[in-house]
């Protein structure tokens, strides 16, 4: 039976969790800087605002002495990256819970409508066009505006007398997949030397962050996250079948294409930020399904931290390295096996 | 909701002159059927003869391309899937009930059109549950999953939730197919029994539930159904009390086998026994007899 305290208890302890990694994170890189230090840099920029005789202004509460390049490295090189990653991890996460209790499909991803095949496809054409034809938007505005065209694609090609089966929605997905990930191919064809940048963007990786990034991934994944556990309940119900989810009083359709949107700007939005980032979208679910149940009221707010909490660890392994390396390939590299472990010893054949 | 002083209640179920086609083939060719408050009726007929295809089109999975439906007097055709969802409780054929959910969370989703998208589960929806599970002898496992159900038990869950969408017209599609003859009588039996006494609660004692079922067993239906409906080909050919409409040259005539219609020694309800196919030419006579009498009492 659904359980509300269970569901605040998960996602505080999720959250917390997800405090722990990024401060741990803080801590790691090139410069190593002590938890303390990393507490203190984070402290610091806490503004409060007050109510003075003018108008509205700001105090900061606290004044630890930190060194200050110790100051800049916590606040500007690595917090982005941290919050970024936590924002993209959030976003990918719940986009894939909502694939997979949509399509009732346990290998449904965030990419299944081709989403993250059309931000590849516009991020590489900047990559390579832009520096010859000015008038190409910039990467982040190109990877986002053509992953929502492909989604927008897929979703036109499935529908038929004013339905859209899933089953058509899915091999749509695979077949513009592939054919956007042809374009991809023949556009690096004409990479030069952008070719380097162009693979590099294409393995998915977070060094790129800054808080302009971060304050526009984090209001869209939140503003996402809002809507879809709003129809929480709708997607259980649509998990015993569309026909039976009609008769119980959904409307299907019109919550296939709420959901739909949601998950393709939550995923566009990840994706034009960091690349493809493969495998967050689809493990960390089910995980999730594995530990809290197939509940959505509780498995979308815990997977949603959890994807977070996953990329920033990831993330962090990625970078801590000698040579830093990609982040979807640690995600990959690390979910893949987790997942064919999961898949042999406990049931995730089906939702 | 409904003319409630008026006296003459609107039917249950209404359907005018209804025809569904699928990709090019009718499957409804003008149905015409009307459902008192309080009756039990049974849909038989052969396979592909319609009988899901009607449910359907009382339900709204499917949009009729001519015809009317109503129920309690509105036009269903026209509601929303919530509205709908308040008047219209469906028994699906095949449920692929999502096996990971406890009972009472399944059961729970019968209350989705009571509620509104943020609103707590409220007393009334906890009561209706409850109800609910109690009724249909499924509150003993209401902690357990239900993939770890057996089909029977699977199918009362089903009519559990069906029976908390509080809905005055129940649907069910071949509710016995899979199940063994206990579980078959207990089903059919459960659903006599809310037919007959739900009573409206405002006093006046109006049947408040009524169910149409689509049933194979042509035995289980003469026993338990008050009322018979058999399709053959997109159409009605005869409705009435069961031992009006199972008769052998009916049957023989939409089924296309020879049929022995005897009183059961036990529970006095009609009894068939299809005996072997018979041959097309008769076949073709006596279904224009039918149809050219379809009310009419043969023999």
């Amino acid at each position: 039976m659904y359980d509300r305290a269970r569901t605040v208890a998960w996602s505080v302890g999720l959250a917390v969790a997800l405090a722990l990694v990024a401060l741990v994170s803080a801590t790691i890189g090139p410069v190593s800087i002590p938890a303390g230090t990393v507490a203190k840099a984070v402290l610091n920029e806490v503004a409060l605002p007050t109510l003075s005789g003018a108008g509205v202004g700001w105090i900061r509460p606290f004044r630890f002495t930190v060194e200050s390049s110790d100051a800049v490295i916590v606040t500007e090189l690595r917090l982005p990256r941290i919050a970024l990653g936590a924002a993209v991890g959030f976003a990918l996460a719940t986009a894939g819970t909502v694939m997979q209790g949509f399509f009732r499909n346990p290998m449904a991803d965030p990419s299944i409508i081709g989403v993250s095949t059309g931000a590849a496809v516009g991020a590489v054409a900047a990559i390579v066009f832009r520096p010859a034809i000015p008038l190409v938007p910039n990467l982040q505005a190109m990877a986002f505006g053509v992953a929502l065209l492909a989604g927008f694609a897929v979703y036109l090609i499935a529908r038929e007398g004013g339905r859209t089966p899933v089953a058509t929605l899915l091999l749509a997905g695979v077949a513009v997949q592939t054919f956007l990930g042809a374009v991809v191919s023949y556009t690096l064809l004409f990479a030069g030397d952008s070719l380097e940048r162009a693979v590099y963007w294409l393995m998915g990786h977070l060094h790129a962050a800054n808080w302009g990034k971060v304050g526009a991934v984090w209001p869209v994944a939140v503003l996402g996250f809002a809507v879809t556990f709003a129809y929480a309940r709708d997607l259980n119900v649509l998990l015993v079948g569309e026909d039976d989810a009609q008769t119980l009083g959904v409307e299907v359709e019109r919550t296939k294409q709420i959901l739909l949107v949601v998950a393709a700007v939550l995923t566009a939005a990840a994706v034009a930020v960091a690349g493809v980032i493969g495998f967050v979208g689809l493990v960390v679910p089910h995980v999730m399904r594995l530990l809290v149940g197939p509940d959505h009221r509780v498995l979308l707010p815990t997977s949603a931290l959890a994807g977070a909490g996953f990329l920033v660890a990831t993330d962090t392994l990625a970078r801590a390295g000698p040579a830093e390396v990609p982040v979807g390939i640690v995600t990959a590299a690390l979910g893949a096996p987790f997942f064919l472990y999961l898949l042999r010893s406990r049931e995730v054949h089906s939702l | 909701m409904t003319g409630a002083h008026d006296g003459a209640d609107p039917p249950a179920l209404e359907l005018d002159d209804v025809t569904v086609s699928y990709g090019g083939r009718t499957v409804l060719d003008g149905v015409s059927l009307s459902v008192r408050r309080g009756e039990f009726l049974a849909l038989v007929g052969p396979n592909g003869a319609g009988k899901t295809t009607l449910l359907r089109a009382v339900n709204g999975l499917v949009t009729p391309e001519s015809g009317t439906v109503h129920t309690d007097g509105a036009d269903a055709t026209s509601l929303s899937a919530r509205g709908r969802a308040r008047r219209v409780a469906t028994v699906p054929q095949e449920t692929n009930v999502g096996f990971d959910f406890p009972v009472r969370d399944l059961v729970a989703m019968g209350r989705t059109a009571h509620r509104s998208r943020l609103s707590r589960e409220s007393e009334a929806d906890r009561a209706a549950v409850t109800r609910a599970l109690d009724r249909t002898g499924t509150a003993a496992f209401a902690d357990r999953t239900v993939g770890s159900l057996s089909g029977g038990e699977r199918q009362r869950v089903v009519l559990a939730r069906a029976l908390a969408q509080a809905a005055p017209l129940l649907l069910l599609d071949e509710p016995t197919a899979s199940l063994d003859i206990n579980h078959q009588v207990r089903v059919l039996g459960l659903v006599r029994d809310l037919v007959t006494t739900a009573t409206e609660r405002d006093g006046t004692d109006r049947p408040a539930r009524t169910a149409v079922a689509a049933i194979h067993d042509l035995d289980l239906a003469a026993r338990f159904c008050d009322r018979v409906a058999l399709l053959a080909d997109g159409d009605i050919r005869a409705v009435g009390p069961p031992h009006e409409v199972l008769q052998g040259d009916r049957l023989a005539a939409a089924y296309g086998v020879e049929t022995v219609v005897t009183e059961d020694a036990v529970t006095g309800a009609p009894r068939v026994t299809a005996l072997g196919e018979r041959t097309p030419a008769a076949a073709g006579d006596r279904r224009d007899a039918v149809r050219s009498q379809p009310e009419a009492d043969d023999d």
